[in-house]
């Protein structure tokens, strides 16, 4: 068993007060199986009205909102997590809804040939991946498909994982987006869950590596449209801008 | 069904703009008739008053261009027709509120513009409908608005549009007097949308002893006093 | 049945300068310009035998019935196709089906508070489902008006003939917004905006209906309950919206992020049962091309009933056995692309050139699951005025269903005819027109 310490920090300013915000965020680890959330504090803007819940893939999200102006909003997530070696067990969740392609992960051709057995099949993709698509921070938007990766070869963790994903389905094999920490220091970081039959395994299609230690899950979903960490909306003209820091580091 | 009392931003806006739109399309009907008649037999002096300021862009050349274009010329912003179009622009988002029956007047007075637009009707007694149905339109609004203030506001814009046009015209301090008298009236009922500060300003400037229309900065600083009175 | 209509057929056009005058439009975008035009009326009514609408009536509600359990099956315990009447992939694949509705229990189990169901009049005298809308059917309001104005043209037809009253439409739906409501606040109808194609109906509805006509920045989401904003920050809680916005652009911090037609965090003011939607989110599953098929499967699974109303000849190419007899027939069939909506994906066999029918023919074969095809039915024409003669034109009747407490059939109904004589295509959005529907009393 390892321990983590992690910090999740977000700071959104806008260049004026905007009258109305709401947000949805997931900056929690869930708890599950090989990952045990042991501390936890949430710093959340004051005046700002915000409520716990769970999306449909329960995973922990925090809703809310300004309608006051504001020009600031701030959170910061932190806590320790003990885990365990990296296998999410299978909780009965519709396994069809993750071997569909959805719009961010739809691919027409057919690029690979793979290994039958999925676990090698995926190692397949990610040494792919890894040859064939260069990690290029300002190639692609948060909206990006995997086919448009595909054509121009080239993104960040996201895009990434939505290939990986859209290979995976093509196979029929299960697979999800996920959300979360990577030890280190940086931004939040995305990786792939794959079905065996049994469980869900993880895999790094940006470092090409199958998961083991020294990754903290925050949410899952189809794709990251399912799951994104925050997504915002206000009214008015100002210019937004973010500032993310993450920390994760083993105790 | 519980009753919603608010009024919301955009609703307000649309009351206000209505009142001032449709008031327009009466004020403006009257002073044609008046400049149209001046027209038949007088000289250019005894109707130039009238045509530089109804044609304030100067956008006319003769006077049949005058004419038409008074009446129909929806690019031209002081028409009877874009004043009867942004009326109605503005009524149809109120239907729940004035109701179908008091938006009908509207809709027909848009039809019968269009409609002698259409056949070049010069003549401006075929538009008595139009003064008709406003006024048809007013004791139908305020039969059916159940919401006092929704009342209030429209009433108010169509009273700052009143007094807009005697500044314009330069009527008598006499007329302007009563006509500030009588919007105050129904501003008073919604005290949250008038800007204090400016009602002050007014006040100071409409009494006998200051009012001057031919003094140019007086009769600007009026105008655009009434123009930022109403919030919304 | 002595029916008098010639007074009424008279006024046609002064009928129709009334509709004009009430401002009874629909909106269309040609070409990216948005266009209002009225929508044009026909004084001919289409007229139901009492026993006709007994048995309409019976098998609408049943129809609508079993469209709710679905729905609540959908999104619950999946018993339809745990059982295999239904097969997965026609859930789960649906454009309609949407999984943050997973568990989300609406008040009264009801999903589809207004359900438009389209029926046609074969002329053997058959009546058919052409189409279930549960999504945001639209189109009550224009015999309703219509009633109002033949009603005022001509009393004396309405004095000889027994009609049944239809201008309680609004009260069908102010008395179900008030059940969902539940006294939690006002009620409002959701309008994208004034340049929305059924903008005459949303404003006609709030008129009416007494709810308040919102536009998506009058309301907002505060410590999870809906509100009405009023000017300078007075705020009123809402209980019930009669929402006319899609799915998909409802909550942008759930679905399409981009949409301005939304309310921030309304999804989660419903999911805690804070605030009622009508209809429900989550509806296209069960109106879905491809669903249509099981509908009747559907009455006997949760009602373990006969279907009263019967669905136009049906295949499913998914099925080995319809795949055979669609290809095979498939010059005389109507095709229907899965995806597509407002009558642009469909296409008639019997219109197709010999290449046109064997690309088709392969697109079946390869992507079974995205088509659905159906026997042509001849509708029973409809005589329409045209100047001063009548002429016969294909239409449909559009039923609408209310469910609150109780499941209520409006007795009346929209009926479409086409533009074109022989056109099998009526729709609104691609010109015609419409007629107020009698339902006779016994």
């Amino acid at each position: 068993m390892k321990r983590y310490l992690y910090n999740y920090q977000t700071i959104v300013e806008f260049s004026e007060p905007v009258p109305l915000h709401a947000v949805m965020l997931r900056c929690q680890p869930i708890n599950n199986a090989c990952q045990m959330v042991e501390q936890e504090h949430l710093v959340l803007s004051p005046d700002y009205w915000l409520q716990a819940g769970q999306d449909v893939y329960y995973n922990r999200i925090l809703f809310g909102g300004a309608n006051e102006p504001h020009s600031v909003f701030s959170y910061v997530s932190t806590g320790i997590v003990a885990t365990d070696t990296y296998v999410v067990k299978y909780c009965g969740e519709n396994l069809f809804l993750f071997q569909q392609p959805t719009p961010l992960t739809v691919i027409s051709d057919r690029v690979l040939t793979l290994r039958k057995n999925c676990i090698e099949a995926s190692y397949d993709i990610c040494q792919w991946l890894n040859e064939n698509i260069e990690y290029q921070p300002q190639a692609t938007t948060v909206d990006t498909t995997a086919a448009e990766v595909l054509k121009s070869r080239q993104g960040v963790c996201q895009d990434f994982a939505h290939l990986m994903i859209a290979f995976c389905r093509q196979q029929g094999i299960p697979a999800r987006y996920v959300n979360g920490f990577l030890e280190g220091e940086g931004e939040t970081h995305a990786w792939v869950e794959i079905f065996d039959g049994y469980n869900w395994l993880g895999f790094d299609p940006t470092h090409n590596r199958c998961i083991t230690d020294g990754y903290v899950k925050i949410a899952h979903g189809r794709d990251a449209a399912d799951c994104p960490v925050s997504r915002g909306m206000y009214t008015g003209s100002a210019q937004q801008k973010t500032m993310i820091h993450v920390t994760l580091h083993q105790l | 069904m519980t009753r919603n009392h608010l009024i919301s931003a955009t609703k307000a806006n649309c009351l206000y703009w209505l009142g001032r739109y449709e008031e327009r399309v009466y004020i403006t009907l009257h002073l044609l008739r008046k400049c149209y008649d001046k027209m038949i037999d007088g000289e250019l002096e005894d109707y130039a008053m009238f045509w530089t300021r109804l044609d304030a862009n100067g956008v006319y050349q003769s006077s049949e261009e005058f004419t038409f274009g008074m009446m129909y010329d929806g690019d031209n912003c002081a028409s009877v027709m874009a004043a009867q179009t942004k009326a109605m622009d503005n009524a149809i988002l109120l239907r729940e509120d004035i109701m179908s029956e008091t938006l009908s007047y509207l809709e027909m007075s848009v039809a019968l513009m269009k409609e002698c637009r259409e056949r070049k009707e010069m003549n401006i007694i075929a538009l008595q409908p139009i003064i008709d149905w406003s006024l048809a339109f007013w004791g139908s609004a305020e039969q059916r608005l159940r919401n006092h203030k929704a009342l209030y506001i429209m009433m108010t814009g169509r009273n700052v549009e009143n007094l807009d046009m005697l500044l314009r015209f330069d009527y008598s301090y006499e007329r302007v007097a009563l006509a500030y008298d009588s919007l105050k009236r129904y501003l008073h009922q919604i005290p949250t949308i008038i800007d204090d500060h400016i009602e002050g300003q007014l006040n100071h400037l409409i009494i006998k002893e200051h009012f001057n229309l031919t003094d140019v900065e007086y009769r600007n600083k009026v105008l655009k006093f009434i123009n930022q009175l109403v919030r919304v | 049945m002595n029916i008098r209509i010639n007074e009424l057929v008279d006024s046609c056009n002064t009928v129709n300068k009334w509709m004009e005058r009430f401002g009874v439009r629909f909106g269309v975008y040609k070409h990216g310009v948005f266009n209002e035009q009225l929508f044009p009326f026909d004084s001919i009514p289409r007229i139901i035998s009492s026993e006709d609408w007994a048995y309409l009536e019976r098998g609408l509600k049943q129809r609508v019935t079993a469209l709710n359990k679905f729905l609540w099956d959908v999104y619950h315990d999946k018993r339809i196709i745990k059982d295999g009447v239904v097969p997965k992939e026609f859930v789960y694949s649906s454009k309609g089906y949407i999984p943050e509705c997973e568990g989300i229990s609406p008040k009264s189990g009801v999903y589809a508070h207004i359900a438009g169901i389209d029926l046609v009049e074969g002329k053997d005298g058959q009546w058919y489902v052409l189409e279930d809308n549960l999504r945001i059917p639209s189109g009550a309001s224009y015999p309703m008006i219509a009633r109002e104005i033949t009603r005022k043209v001509s009393p004396q037809t309405f004095a000889w003939n027994n009609v049944a009253e239809n201008r309680d439409y609004a009260k069908l739906l102010a008395t179900m917004m008030a059940e969902m409501n539940d006294g939690r606040g006002i009620s409002v109808i959701l309008t994208p905006g004034r340049y929305n194609s059924a903008y005459f109906e949303h404003s006609y509805f709030a008129e009416k209906t007494g709810a308040t006509l919102a536009y998506p920045g009058d309301l907002f989401v505060e410590d999870n309950k809906v509100y009405y904003a009023g000017i300078y920050k007075e705020k009123t809680r809402v209980g019930s919206i009669y929402r006319r916005v899609s799915d998909e652009f409802m909550d942008p911090l759930l679905f399409e992020a981009s949409s301005l037609l939304g309310i921030p965090n309304v999804m989660q003011a419903y999911k805690a049962g804070n605030v009622a939607l009508i209809n429900a989110i989550g509806n296209g599953v069960a109106d879905d091309k491809g669903i249509y098929y099981f509908v009747p499967k559907m009455v006997e699974y949760y009602l373990g009933e006969k279907p009263i109303l019967q669905n136009a000849p049906t295949y499913l190419p998914y099925f080995e056995k319809d795949c055979d007899y669609v290809l095979k027939n498939i010059q005389r069939l109507v095709i229907k692309d899965v995806s597509e909506a407002g009558g642009y994906g469909v296409v008639f066999g019997k219109d197709l050139s010999g290449k046109e029918l064997e690309d088709l023919t392969e697109l079946v074969r390869t992507e079974p699951r995205r088509w659905i095809a159906q026997e042509v039915i001849d509708f029973k024409d409809l005589e329409i005025l045209e100047n001063d003669e009548t002429v016969w034109h294909k239409a449909d009747l559009r039923a609408f269903v209310v469910s609150g407490k109780d499941v209520q059939v409006w007795k009346s109904g929209l009926t479409r005819f086409s533009r074109n004589p022989d056109s099998f295509v009526v729709n609104s959005s691609q010109g015609g027109g419409f007629k107020d529907t009698w339902v006779m009393g016994s």
